[in-house]
């Protein structure tokens, strides 16, 4: 019984409708961060997403956990808590699973307001291209199929690999129905180049693009990539991969662990080197998270009879 | 039996590594049941050190302490003690249901609705129920802070300044409450300055200096013809090295 109460009060102190809402407010200005960065490619704005939602659940969350327990015992309350006849281990296991419960809530909230917003992300809507023809020389013919009714002008994404560094240029040759076009781009030891291509207008069809690398200029093993339009990051392409979910529930078990006994500061610095540990198989992480419990056991069993104000 | 023991009871506060500063010097003492001990000292004598050593909060370096026959500190002693800190910083965001709930609970009360009601009712604390415990006056708060004490039937009861900052109202209600528990075979342990809440509740008295007790006796024999802002100087200032705590 006294396990069930110590974690609904503390899942009730941690879960309030001001911590709700700072952590809504947070999850959009992780949204509106990767919103607002120049990502081009969706699983570089899923890994910016899934990095800044770890890195506000570890600022935001574990502090609120650690300062629970700390605060009580720095004001006095705890006392008031230690007096009772509850044991230390059902205090401590108590504040474990209510730590848990309403982090988990908290970073949920987050979460969901960075998604909303995240998923706005406006991505490149890209066509790969279809090796057509490739000569010995280097040059190479591409067929990009457009939609029906596609317009122009596109960006073409090419990725290059410069020999000898200096300057090169790339020389495109562009083609969609009876229409054609040159476009000269000069490289300056870039890997990836995005080459305006004209929309050739009135056009339908497939366009065709034949590249010819200049001296030194050597595109790589990649198809080029034609841009068409934007279109929303979407919902499916985001989340929070379940390796860091495991190192921020080992990250929150500490925290509270380690406040059941220590200072704030100590606590949060016990959550952070949780965070920054080596990656650990699922024995070794189960075996941290029952000494982390036992820890906060023993903590608070010394607290309770050393508990001044 | 004794509902309180403690014989020869030292503690001391340590100040750097190595070092500690005594604040509890060979205490005696033994309450029975409807007793209600008055502590009273200077500044810094011990008295509150003597309480959470009591209930458990503090361990002392020698000495021996049992609550109703259980040694202090274990889960029995626990269950027969309530304890009302001298100073104590609510949570703030807490409300004062959701507190004495909270405590309620921990402390194994059964009808914890209808307990904490009565201290509600008991404390004039009903209008402040919704209220969150940080925006309590201080004479609010410490009222909060009797409540949480008289939840359940604790048979000792803990009481560093309990008083301060309460009302003629309240305490009049909480003085009635604290005679029936006696009435009821309760022992109460009190430190205040105050002399008159001693004479209204005190059956014995402890006086304490620098740690040591310097003065024991019935509260009729020492605070006979003791009045106003010279009892404290006569119960400790005039008083010689004293006998041991026990009741006479």
């Amino acid at each position: 019984m006294g396990l069930l109460v110590a974690a609904v009060t503390f899942y009730l102190r941690l879960v309030t409708w001001r911590h709700l809402l700072a952590a809504a407010g947070t999850g959009l200005l992780i949204g509106g961060a990767v919103v607002s960065l120049p990502v081009s490619e969706p699983e570089l704005a899923a890994r910016l997403f899934s990095g800044l939602l770890a890195g506000a659940g570890a600022v935001f969350v574990l502090p609120l956990a650690a300062g629970v327990p700390t605060d009580d015992r720095r004001g006095g309350f705890e006392q008031l808590v230690l007096v009772r006849a509850v044991p230390s281990w059902s205090l401590a296991l108590g504040r474990c699973v209510g730590a848990i419960a309403g982090g988990a809530v908290l970073l949920f909230s987050i979460e969901l307001a960075a998604r909303f917003v995240a998923a706005q992300a406006p991505m490149p809507d890209e066509i790969v291209g279809t090796k057509m023809i490739e000569s010995a020389d280097g040059i190479t013919s591409w067929r990009f199929g457009l939609p029906e009714g596609t317009g122009g002008p596109f960006d073409l994404v090419v990725e290059t690999v410069m020999l000898y560094g200096g300057t090169s240029e790339l020389e495109l040759d562009v083609r969609r129905g009876g229409q054609e076009q040159t476009v000269v781009r000069k490289v300056r030891q870039q890997r990836r180049l995005a080459v305006p291509v004209p929309a050739l207008a009135a056009s339908r069809g497939d366009l065709f693009v034949t590249l010819r690398p200049g001296r030194e200029l050597v595109l790589a093993d990649v198809s080029p990539r034609l841009v068409v339009g934007t279109e929303a990051l979407g919902y499916g392409s985001l989340g929070l991969p379940m390796a860091t979910v495991r190192r921020l529930l080992l990250g929150l078990i500490t925290v509270v662990a380690a406040a059941c006994a220590f200072r704030f500061e100590t606590a949060c610095l016990a959550g952070l080197l949780a965070l920054v540990m080596p990656r650990q198989d699922g024995l070794v992480w189960s075996i941290s998270v029952a000494l982390l419990l036992l820890v906060g056991v023993l903590g608070t069993a010394l607290v309770r009879r050393q508990a001044l104000p | 039996m004794a509902l309180v023991e403690a014989w020869n009871v030292t503690h001391a506060y340590r100040r750097f590594p190595g070092r500690r500063h005594p604040s509890l010097s060979g205490v005696d003492l033994a309450v029975e049941p409807g007793e209600c001990w008055g502590l009273i000292g200077p500044n810094g004598s011990g008295k509150s050190t003597l309480l959470r050593i009591l209930a458990g909060l503090t361990t002392p370096l020698t000495g021996d302490v049992a609550v109703a026959g259980h040694p202090v500190g274990t889960r029995a002693a626990r269950r027969v003690v309530a304890y009302v800190p001298e100073t104590l910083r609510w949570p703030r965001h807490l409300t004062v249901w959701a507190a004495l709930r909270e405590l309620a609970a921990l402390g194994d009360v059964r009808d914890v609705e209808a307990r904490v009601q009565r201290v509600l009712r008991l404390l004039g604390l009903q209008p402040l129920v919704r209220r969150q415990l940080g925006s309590l006056s201080l004479g609010q708060a410490r009222r909060v802070v009797i409540a949480q004490a008289l939840m359940d039937d604790a048979r000792v009861l803990l009481m560093d300044e309990p008083f301060s900052a309460l009302d003629s109202l309240v305490l009049h209600d909480v003085t009635s409450e604290l005679t029936e528990r006696l009435a009821r075979g309760a022992a109460v342990l009190l430190a205040s300055h105050r002399i008159e809440d001693l004479r209204r509740l005190a059956t014995h008295i402890l006086v304490l200096r620098e740690g040591r007790v310097v003065r024991v006796g019935t509260a009729d024999e020492l605070l006979a013809g003791v009045t106003g802002r010279d009892a404290l100087v006569h119960l400790v200032g005039s008083a010689d090295a004293a006998p041991s705590g026990r009741s006479a």
